[in-house]
């Protein structure tokens, strides 16, 4: 299937590790070109050469995105860099899980603000676009209650009430907006490891509840957000894709 | 993005018009093989041949879905005739709207019992796939109250709930199941077409409600559907894929 994605320009925040860094590759494997911004420049100057391998413009930028202005600038400079911007796909989140004003104001900082400002930053750039399109990473903890519930599962559902929003507002201006809410996602380097390695546990506990008997990879994630970025995907709009190997049980 | 899906075999229902037949169509353009029923012959006859001449094999029959040992033959006659089953879509309905006993009996039969004894009886085959994906299509009836509200959108709405379950029971099989619910979706000769010549103020609603301006084209949901049957999908199972515009105002 031809994503229509070819010289598209896109950015993703996060996107030197883990999902982030799968979707900004499979984005540069369909041909579209990419714009990266994570915490560590060693990290983003390895994807943007990773990137660049791939025959598409790269870009990348050291930025922590609990500074609005911060991703302010690296949006516009994206943009400058690209000739414009069609994808947005804020991907970073804090993972602040335990409920302490601190972990609260990390995601609120974080996760809900470093979205808003890459999509309001974006916005005049999408305006410009033919195949404008937002696509924001949340989680099944943003709609259902799991051990994450408390700051990182209610910022999780203000991300996907946001973009929910976003949707209505920008669909007379042909701007699609969707989310993404990955279940347990298992990659080298990410959290699940980790935690396999230090809360053996709770790792158990949260791999039973895989009715597939397994976690998400990487690629995975990016495989439906990297659909519902593309033109093919161009009459969806203010969905919220599960992808979760029906850890939920919700329906609807 | 390579989908997957050449060499699959898969069977739709009611694919010979609109969403079913655009479905078929493309999983034919991904080098599946696929078998349509539909309950006009000379429509099937004509479908099958537009899918032969994509190479890939095809089949058909034309038949009732209420008539359940039919529906149960053509599903074992197109396992043989394409040598195996991968992917179900279910995806014919009785579009029965008014609030009397004859709807919701037609609705029950078609919609939920046609899909029920579809992707039961084809259980057996999609546990010897590697690729086993059940796509049922239902409609943003089934999660919104809108002016189809009665036999048409709570059928619909059981058809989600289904789905899901369906998607739990079958993970631990490796089986997928997914659904889509489409907006409104204008094809010709389809429900909002005839609308549209009959009924110009109930059209002039339909439109009005969608806020990208525009109703969905056939296509649209079938790149959707498409791709949440493809291997591409290969952890998302138990969702509901809106592919309404955001026509519908729900949140996750």
């Amino acid at each position: 299937m031809d994503l229509g994605l070819k010289g598209c320009k896109a950015i993703v925040t996060g996107g030197t590790k883990g999902i982030g860094r799968a979707i900004a590759t499979m984005l540069a494997e369909e041909g579209a070109h990419v714009g990266v911004c994570a915490r560590n420049q060693a990290g983003v100057d390895a994807t943007v050469k990773a990137l660049k391998a791939k025959g598409v413009n790269a870009c990348g930028a050291a930025v922590d995105v609990s500074k609005g202005d911060q991703v302010t600038a690296w949006v516009n400079d994206s943009a400058k860099a690209l000739g414009g911007i069609d994808i947005v796909i804020p991907n970073v989140s804090a993972l602040a899980i335990p409920n302490t004003p601190e972990a609260w104001r990390q995601e609120f900082e974080i996760d809900m603000m470093h979205t808003y400002y890459a999509v309001t930053a974006a916005l005049p750039h999408l305006e410009k676009s033919k195949a404008g399109a937002i696509v924001v990473i949340s989680s099944i903890s943003g709609i259902e209650i799991d051990f994450a519930a408390g700051p990182y599962g209610a910022t999780k559902a203000q991300l996907i009430h946001y973009a929910k929003g976003l949707a209505c507002q920008l669909a007379p201006k042909g701007i699609r907006c969707n989310s993404v809410s990955p279940g347990n996602t298992y990659f080298e380097g990410g959290v699940w490891p980790m935690i396999e390695k230090n809360m053996p546990d709770l790792f158990k506990m949260a791999l039973d509840k895989n009715k597939t008997g397994r976690m998400a990879t990487a690629e995975e994630v990016a495989n439906g957000a990297v659909f519902l970025a593309s033109p093919r995907a161009s009459f969806i709009t203010g969905t919220n894709l599960v992808i979760d190997g029906c850890v939920t049980n919700r329906v609807a | 993005m390579d989908l997957g899906l050449k060499g699959c075999k898969a069977i739709v229902t009611g694919g010979t018009k609109g969403i079913g037949r655009a479905i078929a169509l493309m999983l034919a353009d991904e080098g599946t093989h696929v078998s349509v029923c539909a309950r006009t012959k000379a429509d099937v006859e004509a479908t099958v041949k537009t899918i032969k001449g994509k190479g890939v094999g095809a089949h058909g029959a034309a038949l009732d879905l209420a008539d359940a040992a039919a529906l149960k033959t053509w599903v074992d006659d197109a396992a043989k005739a394409l040598g195996g089953i991968d992917i179900v879509v279910a995806n014919a309905s009785a579009l029965a709207i008014p609030n009397t006993p004859e709807s919701w009996k037609r609705e029950f039969e078609v919609d939920l019992m046609g899909t029920v004894h579809a992707c039961e009886h084809a259980l057996p085959y999609l546990e010897k796939s590697k690729a086993g994906a059940i796509v049922v299509i239902s409609s943003v009836s089934g999660v919104e109250a809108d002016v189809v509200a009665g036999p048409y959108g709570s059928t619909k709405g059981a058809l989600i709930h289904y789905a899901k379950g369906l998607a739990c029971r079958l993970a631990p099989k490796g089986i997928r199941a997914n659904t889509v619910s489409p907006g409104t979706t204008y094809f010709e000769g389809g429900v909002w077409h005839q609308i549209e010549q009959n009924n110009p103020e109930l059209f002039k609603l339909g439109l009005s409600m969608n806020k990208m301006g525009r109703m969905a084209t056939a296509e649209e949901v079938a790149n959707g559907a498409v791709f949440l049957a493809s291997p591409r999908a290969s952890f998302i199972t138990g969702t509901n894929l809106l592919v309404d515009g955001a026509l519908t105002n729900k949140v996750a």
